[in-house]
């Protein structure tokens, strides 16, 4: 089934961002990927690069070469061909593995009444989902984890977060694919390099990849 | 100081940010006064001195904020392209106004691109010179062509750097804030933060707290003024990130970004609203002075 583009608005003039969904009611996720794979294959002259979010994708273009009146009416053109050919048909699934010594292992145990153990049998027994990329050159936010781990953003982002940080917020988990700042607990480590510019493609997690992570003793 | 260009635009969907120069017009004004091909890469300096030894016959041009520069000891302009003979030195003394000089050099800095740009994202490691900011002793090689057009351009550079002003555009998020948030964004006044640098500028002065929540993570650009519950604005800039899950208000158009991004910390500016119209008005305008 096709959602209705309720909205495009002028993100700037170098983007546009359109909302697909109806008052106000989240769209699946899908729905995004799917109208973003359309404006993508549409073949559409300066338009640099599209991003999803989880409501909206944003469309991007050099605004010396086009307008936002152009490029808005090539994108709902390109929109209203979508097709509901299958998503994701090349998802592949990832183990990483991860030393569990995380500085917030044991204030995420003590927060959510486990052990430390506890928490790491719950975060390496789950199945994550890529649901986007951003944020950070191949940091991919992974949904589907365990609402006992379940804990808002730390209340002062730390400054800097070391690269490979396996980390948790809300009812997500991510790697840090370089060191940044960052708010989320962090749990763990990993070797597995999540960007590499050299790689093609450069990040590892894709859009509808899955993920499990392997405790290492 | 490091090497930068047009920016890396086909790679955010792997969260990779534009990167690019943050004065995007001073770069270009360097590129078309050395008669080079747009995009070819330059110098960004952000700090006072340095000294560039020519190790070839070379041509130049300095763009962007207004520098005390000397070739082998004779005082040298701004905004006008220079040959240099081997063995000369070009030495920068310091900023007189502005935040970020380009140096842009005939034929381009010869480095190789990554995913697309020849531009640094430091953060990253990788882009420009071995991903990193140059350093004493570096020698960097030059493309070949460009030629010295004996261009010279004046009064446009600081006329548009003077502009205090900075001009933003409504987007989706902004109907999020009470009417009497935006009002305060127009009115201010604000001075650019102490934390300001290529990946963001911090707004500080009067506070626009809010109660919005924190909104599920959305798609980014250069120039969007996210509004974090402390209410003081963050303007995204060359390297910011390409999703952001603070509400933002607002996105400055793309002809001020020069302007803003050459204001240093403790500098005033405000911002008033502008329709997307006015925008690529303002946009044609400098796109025109600049060749």
């Amino acid at each position: 089934m096709i959602a209705p583009v309720i909205a495009v608005d002028p993100l700037g003039d170098a983007a546009l961002t359109v909302t697909i969904g109806s008052d106000g009611h989240p769209v699946p996720l899908a729905e995004i990927h799917a109208a973003a794979r359309a404006i993508r294959e549409a073949g559409i002259a300066n338009l640099d690069d599209v991003v999803v979010g989880y409501t909206t994708l944003a469309a991007y273009y050099d605004p010396l070469r086009a307008t936002y009146a152009e490029m808005s009416g090539r994108v709902t053109d390109a929109l209203r061909q979508r097709s509901s050919a299958p998503l994701f048909s090349g998802a592949v699934s990832h183990e990483i593995a991860v030393r569990y010594d995380g500085a917030d292992l044991e204030n995420v145990a003590d927060s959510c009444n486990l052990s430390v153990d506890e928490v790491v049998q719950i975060h390496a027994g789950g199945r994550y989902v890529v649901d986007l990329l951003g944020f950070a050159p191949g940091f991919a936010y992974l949904s589907g984890l365990s609402e006992r781990l379940r804990l808002p953003r730390r209340g002062a982002p730390r400054t800097r977060v070391p690269a490979g940080s396996v980390a948790i917020a809300g009812l997500q988990t991510a790697v840090y694919p370089l060191a940044t700042p960052g708010g989320w607990h962090l749990l763990g480590k990993t070797e597995t390099r999540l960007f590499d510019h050299e790689r093609d493609p450069p990040a590892l997690l894709q859009p509808g990849d899955s993920v499990r992570f392997v405790s290492l003793p | 100081m490091t090497v930068q260009d047009e920016g890396r635009r086909r790679h955010r969907s792997a969260g990779v940010p534009r990167s690019g120069a943050m004065d995007w017009l001073a770069y270009a004004r360097a590129n078309a006064l050395l008669g080079n091909a747009p995009g070819e890469a330059a110098l960004e300096c952000a700090l006072g001195g340095l000294t560039i030894r020519f190790a070839a016959h070379a041509s130049f041009a300095i763009t962007g904020a207004a520098v005390d520069a000397e070739l082998g000891g004779k005082l040298v302009a701004n905004d006008c392209a220079i040959s240099a003979l081997p063995g000369e030195e070009l030495t920068i003394k310091a900023i007189i106004s502005g935040r970020f000089y380009y140096l842009g050099f005939g034929g381009g800095i010869d480095a190789p691109a990554v995913l697309g740009s020849r531009s640094t994202y430091s953060l990253g490691s990788f882009g420009g010179w071995h991903g990193r900011k140059i350093e004493r002793t570096d020698t960097l090689p030059l493309g070949r062509g460009g030629t010295v057009t004996g261009k010279r351009e004046t009064g446009f550079a600081t006329e548009s750097y003077r502009r205090e002003r900075i001009r933003v555009l409504r987007c989706n998020q902004t109907a999020l804030f009470a009417p009497h948030i935006w009002r305060t964004l127009m009115d201010g006044p604000f001075q650019i933060g102490a934390a300001s640098d290529r990946t963001g500028y911090r707004i500080e002065g009067v506070r626009l707290s809010h109660d919005v929540a924190e909104q599920r993570s959305e798609p980014a650009c250069p120039g969007a003024i996210q509004l974090p519950r402390d209410g003081q604005p963050i303007v995204l800039m060359a390297d910011g990130p390409t999703i952001g899950g603070y509400p933002r208000i607002a996105v400055v158009i793309t002809a001020d970004l020069p302007a803003l991004s050459q204001k240093r910390p403790g500098e005033g500016l405000s911002f008033a609203e502008a329709t997307i119209d006015e925008a690529a008005d303002a946009l044609r305008s400098l796109a025109v002075a600049r060749t």
